[in-house]
This record gives C-alpha cells, structure tokens and sequence, in this order.
C-alpha cells in the first residue's frame, strides 16, 4: 500500500512538472527567481570585493606607515633630522596618535556575498590612536539592528522578501485552479487522496525554485571566493541550504493551508498576499516599533552633550599642561633624542592625558549603550520568533558573517586594543622615553579573532529548526485540514 | 454492487437527499431521472466521497465509501456531465495519466490507443491537445479512462447532456456493452428515451426522495413519460 501511494506520489510529480512546463507558468517563474538571484550575489559580491580592498589597502597603508617611520627614525636617532614633534617618530606622543597609522580591521567572513546584511552600515575598519573611542568608534549612528538590515537588493533579500512571492505565484491555486478548471472532480474520482495531490504539487514546485536559489549562488561563490572551500563553509553553505528550504517549505505550506480552505483561486490570491505583507513587512515594522518602545535605542545627542562635558572638564584639568611652552619653535633641538630620552612636548602630553580622562568618564555611559543594544538585540531575537521573515534574516546574516554580533564582537576587540595600545604608549609618554627602532618593530598589533563556529553555528541552527517546525505545523495542518474536507472537490 | 441504505443529506436546513436507498447489482443499469435539484447529483457526489451523508451509509462492492474511500474509487469509474481534462496535454497523455492513476501502472502506447479508439476517438486526433477537443471527444477521453480502470461500478452523471444523437447512441451502445461485461452502472439523467432504451432499472427522484422505481421492461416510453410528468407535477 505504501508503495502504490510513492507511485502514486511520483506520477503527480511527473504529471505536474508536464504540465506547468507545457503552460510555461514554471520556467517563466524560474527565469524570474534565476535573474533576481544573479542580480543579489551580484550585489553581494561586488559589496565583498569592496570591503576586502578596503581592508587590502588599510593593511597596505599601515605597512607603508612603518617603513616611513623607521626610516625616519633611523634618520632622526642618527640626528639628520629635525623635525616637528607631530611628525618625530622618537617621539612616543606622536607615534601614539596618528603617525603609527595603526588600524583595527575587520575581514570579510567567507560567505560575505550571501548577505549584506549590516556590513555596509557598520565600518570594517577603525584608524587606532590615543583618541577618545567615542571620537573613532561612536561616530556612526547608533540604531536598533533591525533598522540596518534593511535597503539592499541583495541574494538574502531576494530569499526573505521575493522567495515567498514566487511561492505565492506558483501555489495560490494549487487546488483552487484544478477545482475552477473541473480536473479536480476527475482527480478526486481516482484512489488519489487529496493530501497526496496537495504534496506532489508542492514537491515538483518546490523543488524547481529550490534548483535554482540553492545550487546557483552556492556555485558562484565557490568558483570566485576560494576562502569559501573549507570544511566549516561547506558545513555553513548546508545550513543556509537546510534554512532555504525551511523557508520555502513554509510559504508552500501556508499555500496549501490557504488552498485547504477551499476558497476560490482569487481569494487565495488575496489571502496569500495579506500573509506575505503581515509576515515580511508588517511584522518587522510592528517589531521595530515594539523594540523601540520597549529598549529605545541610545540617545547620540547624550553622547554627544557628555563628550562635550567630559572633555571640557579634562580641558580644565589638564589645564596647566595645555598653555606650556612651544619651546621647540626657537629651540629644534629640544627635540632631538639625548641618551633614551626626548621632550614630548607637553601640551601632547596634555593632549594623551585628557583623552584617556574622557574615555574614562563617559566609560559607564557607553556601557549603558552597549547594554542598551544587547538588550534590543535580544528583544529582536525574541520577538522573531513572530515573523519567519526576520527569524530568516538573521540566520542568513549569521552565515554571511553580516550579522550585528560579528560587529559587536569587532567594536570590542576593537577597545580591548585601544586600551592595549594607549596602555604601550602610557609609560612612554609620560616617562619621555624616546622610541627606539625595536620598540617600532614591536608595536601592539591587530588580530582579529574570529567569533567561535559553535556559537554561529547555533544561532543558525535553532532558526533553521524553528523554521522547519513552523513548516511542518502549517504543512500538516493543510493535510490533515485537505484529507477531513471531501467537499474540496465539489 | 452499488448501495445506498437510508441515505440523508442536509445542506444546513435544506435537505438535499432524503431517506434514499437504492441497490444497483453488477450488470444493471440504474438511471435516476428528476428535475433540476431532485437530489440526483448529490447521490453521485456521496458515491465519490465528495460529500459526507448526514445519515445512512453507502457502499461499493460491499464497502464502506466514507471509511474506505480510495478502496471504493479502486472499483468505480466516473464520467461527469462535463470531462474536464488538462487542456495543455493531448487526448493519449490525459488517458496515459488518469489511467495510471487510477490502475497504478502506466499502460503501454498502443493499448492507450486501442481505448481511445473503443471509445469512439479517431485515431489521428489522439496526439492532439485536449484544448482542440469537443465536447464529444472530450467526453470519449473519458470514457476511455473509465474503460482502461476496468472499473466494477460506473457512475454517470448525464453524461449525454450536449451531446449530438449519434454521439450519445454511440454512448449508449458503450453503456450497454458495459453491463454486459458485467458492470454495475449509476447514471442520472433528464433524458428518457435513452434512459428506457439502455436502463434496466429506472428511478425518479422529487425533493430528494426516490418517489418511483421500476424496471425498464415493464414501461413503455409513453407510459413513462406519464408517469415522470405525475411525479413532477404532483
């Protein structure tokens, strides 16, 4: 008996893929989903190779940077130069601002082109100095992580937002077409079960979308970006696979529960549209809303105000150093390294000082920000349990390696390294102790330490579990819902 | 082989089939005659499970039609007043496909032919789509399928309806060949000169009860148009 029904499966299958090929519905939906898959790895591509120059050129930068200054240095130690305190790389002050060029980046995750998602809103790099971090790291716009993922055309939006439309396309009528055409009375009247035709349909339409948004991009990125050929990719690429279909899965079974109903193929049509607006756009927007009431997002004009606050306060407190001399102008050779020590000019010192004393004042307060996100990011994550859309989103962000927590994680290696490096130069500066040309060899720096697998993996795997529940409850309740009403058929 | 034992239906207040039993054995032709929403329609939709009685039972070769529904559709065969088929496939692929549907294997190219052509379909538009079909050809499409099912019980429902005379002679004359194959075979229909001429037994519905039953033999045409107009006027 189970083997005439998979025959029986089978021959649907067969019979449908004939039939929505010969009324050309199917490859028309196919070159529509082919096109707009092309167009969003397109996108994501060109964004990766983007980011991947710019983190390429900042590397290049900083290497120039280091073989300037130790020329300059060696110059400088063998007294041929005199220079002002800004540009002596004796000078521990001046190599701690700017003139080390030492940068903070972060590189692209394997699957970048797969998503978008936050990269373009968030920098992929910070020029690292003495400064304040609120002048270099809080300058961008602090927003609840919804609100930046949207805006781009890119292959996860063509999965969140145009995927369900397709489905929509090809599964309005499932049964309300055959009923409306008169097929379904000739169907019904043959040992066929009307759940069997209801999967049998799904399966040949589900698996044409899926031959394309699937293998496709997969394809692509493997050919271009070798970074991607790795164990752990290949087991990334079979989550977003498993998380595709899971979505896929869902909008069919939503079409089949509509077609359940036994409504007329344009009520279908409506029904399903309402859905995809309710559940892709009206749901996220609602969700915004909420989040912004419940954890609204930090105040930049605070930020803004205590800066301005903290710095006028170390202003004063480091006032005396400020209007010291200028010495140098008249006297170069103030500047010129005696033994292993040098003049840092104190109003640089000042300059050193008064930051760090800002740093530490607005220190609780950018604590608050960060709690203040988590707490969104968290709420976001709750609450996506409400839309499979956003629930999708953040998994495909996940594996593309776009999502706020690769950025979150990057803006606190980001400090810890802030802190490292004002920490080297501290000493230095205050101790005048000049650099030497093995203290610029040595200098702290950069390493981006990647998120642990586990962690990412995780995050993906409840969403894509969540989604694959969600499709088999919407599913199983159109078959059970098909298979109690015969009247389907009349 | 087909039996309705005290069949009701009720459509919320409206009482579509009242009471109704009836019993066609293998080899009998059943025609039900009635008006417009006599109830006739609605006892083939209960044989095909498409509506649930709201009391009695029915049975195909003795088994339950509600509780065994695709059992039951393994024996029967059914020809609507209307054999829509898929528009975009040719008469031999539509066959091709209900056919295996319905036997659970795909018959071979000539066998689908050798239907179509027993079922009265010129050979040369076999590999034509249905779209191009009358309504004539259509129904023969259908009636191969029936044919292929090798089906215990037929179920007709006015299946001559817009039919020319001689295509509903030519499926008069298939009928009959049926029943003496030993089929059992339900139809409904408004016509009763061709349900005296190929019915054994007859039946009149009125408000969804079965009012009259009586052999085909016993009755002339007349005497039978008489006794419809009685019924219908009464």
């Amino acid at each position: 008996m189970k083997s005439r029904s998979l025959s029986t499966l089978s021959l649907i299958i067969r019979h449908e893929a004939r039939i929505l090929v010969r009324d050309r519905t199917l490859p028309l939906v196919c070159c529509v989903l082919a096109l707009m898959v092309g167009y969003g790895l397109f996108v994501g591509l060109a964004q990766a190779t983007l980011r991947d120059r710019m983190v390429a050129q900042v590397a290049k930068h900083e290497q120039e940077t280091q073989r300037a200054n130790t020329g300059t240095l060696q110059s400088v130690l063998a007294g041929k130069s005199a220079l002002v305190p800004f540009s002596n790389p004796a000078n521990p002050a001046a190599l701690a601002g700017t003139l080390a060029g030492r940068f903070a980046t972060i590189p692209n995750a394997p699957l970048a082109a797969l998503a978008i998602g936050q990269s373009d809103m968030m920098p992929n790099y910070y020029r690292i100095s003495y400064l304040s971090k609120v002048q270099f790291m809080y300058d961008t716009e602090i927003e609840n992580p919804w609100n930046l993922l949207s805006g781009h055309f890119d292959l996860a939006f063509v999965i969140v937002f145009v995927l369900p439309l397709l489905v929509t396309t090809l599964g309005y009528n499932l049964l309300s077409a055959e009923r409306e055409h008169g097929t379904l009375r000739m169907l019904c009247s043959q040992p066929l079960s009307v759940p069997t035709l209801l999967t049998g349909k799904i399966v040949v339409r589900m698996l044409a979308l899926l031959a394309i948004a699937i293998p496709l991009p997969l394809i692509v990125v493997l050919l271009i970006r070798p970074e991607t050929r790795g164990v752990e990719q290949l087991l990334l690429m079979l989550s977003w696979s498993a998380l595709i279909t899971a979505y896929t899965l869902f909008w069919f079974a939503v079409a089949a529960l509509v077609n359940a109903t036994g409504l007329s193929s344009s009520a279908n049509a409506l029904i399903m549209v309402a859905l995809w607006t309710t559940f892709v756009l009206i749901l996220p927007v609602t969700m915004n809303l909420v989040v912004g009431l419940v954890s609204p997002a930090p105040s930049r004009t605070e930020l803004a105000s205590r800066t301005r606050v903290a710095t006028a306060e170390s202003l004063r407190e480091f006032e005396s150093l400020y209007s010291a001399d200028y010495r140098y102008a008249s006297d170069p050779e103030a500047l010129l390294v005696k033994g292993e020590r040098i003049e840092v000019p104190s109003r640089m010192r000042a300059f050193f000082l008064a930051k760090q004393r800002v740093d530490e004042k607005i220190e609780p307060l950018l604590e608050r920000f960060d709690r203040q996100l988590l707490q969104q990011q968290r709420l976001v994550d709750r609450l996506s349990l409400l839309s499979p859309a956003i629930l999708v989103n953040e998994a495909l962000n996940s594996i593309a390696g776009t999502d706020s927590r690769r950025f979150v994680a990057f803006k606190d290696q980001t400090e810890a390294f802030h802190n490292k490096w004002r920490q080297y130069f501290s000493p230095r500066i205050l101790e005048s102790r000049a650099m030497t040309a093995q203290d610029l060899s040595s200098l702290p720096q950069w390493h981006w330490i990647e998120i642990p697998a586990s962690e990412t993996s995780w995050s993906i795997w409840w969403r894509t579990a969540l989604m694959l529940a969600l499709a088999f409850m919407v599913g199983g309740a159109a078959l059970a819902r098909s298979s109690r009403s015969n009247r389907i058929a009349v | 082989m087909l039996d309705a034992i005290a069949v009701t239906k009720q459509f919320g207040a409206k009482r579509a089939l009242d009471n109704v039993s009836l019993n066609v054995l293998p080899g009998e032709i059943y025609c039900l005659l009635g008006a417009n929403g006599a109830g006739k329609t609605t006892l083939v939709n209960l044989f095909l499970n498409f509506l649930q009685p709201t009391s009695g039972s029915l049975q195909i070769g003795m088994i339950d039609v509600v509780r065994h529904p695709l059992e039951t559709k393994r024996l029967l065969a059914y020809i609507p007043e209307q054999v829509t088929l898929y528009g975009v496939l040719s008469g031999l692929e539509n066959l091709a496909f209900f056919s295996s549907l319905a036997i659970g294997e795909r018959l071979p190219r000539p066998r689908l032919l050798e239907l179509l052509e027993a079922a009265g379909l010129p050979r040369q538009a076999a590999d034509d789509r249905v779209a191009t079909y009358s309504k004539g050809m259509r129904q023969k499409v259908g009636i191969a399928i029936a044919l292929a099912k090798n089906a215990k019980a037929l179920l007709l429902d006015e299946p001559t309806s817009g039919l020319d005379p001689s295509a509903a002679n030519e499926f008069s004359e298939l009928l009959v060949k049926a029943s003496n194959d030993g089929v059992a075979v339900l139809t409904t229909t408004h016509d009763l000169f061709h349900a005296k001429q190929t019915g054994t037994r007859l039946g009149i519905m009125k408000h969804g009860r079965l009012v009259e039953e009586l052999r085909s033999e016993d009755v002339s045409h007349a005497d039978l148009e008489a006794l419809y107009l009685k019924h219908m006027k009464s």
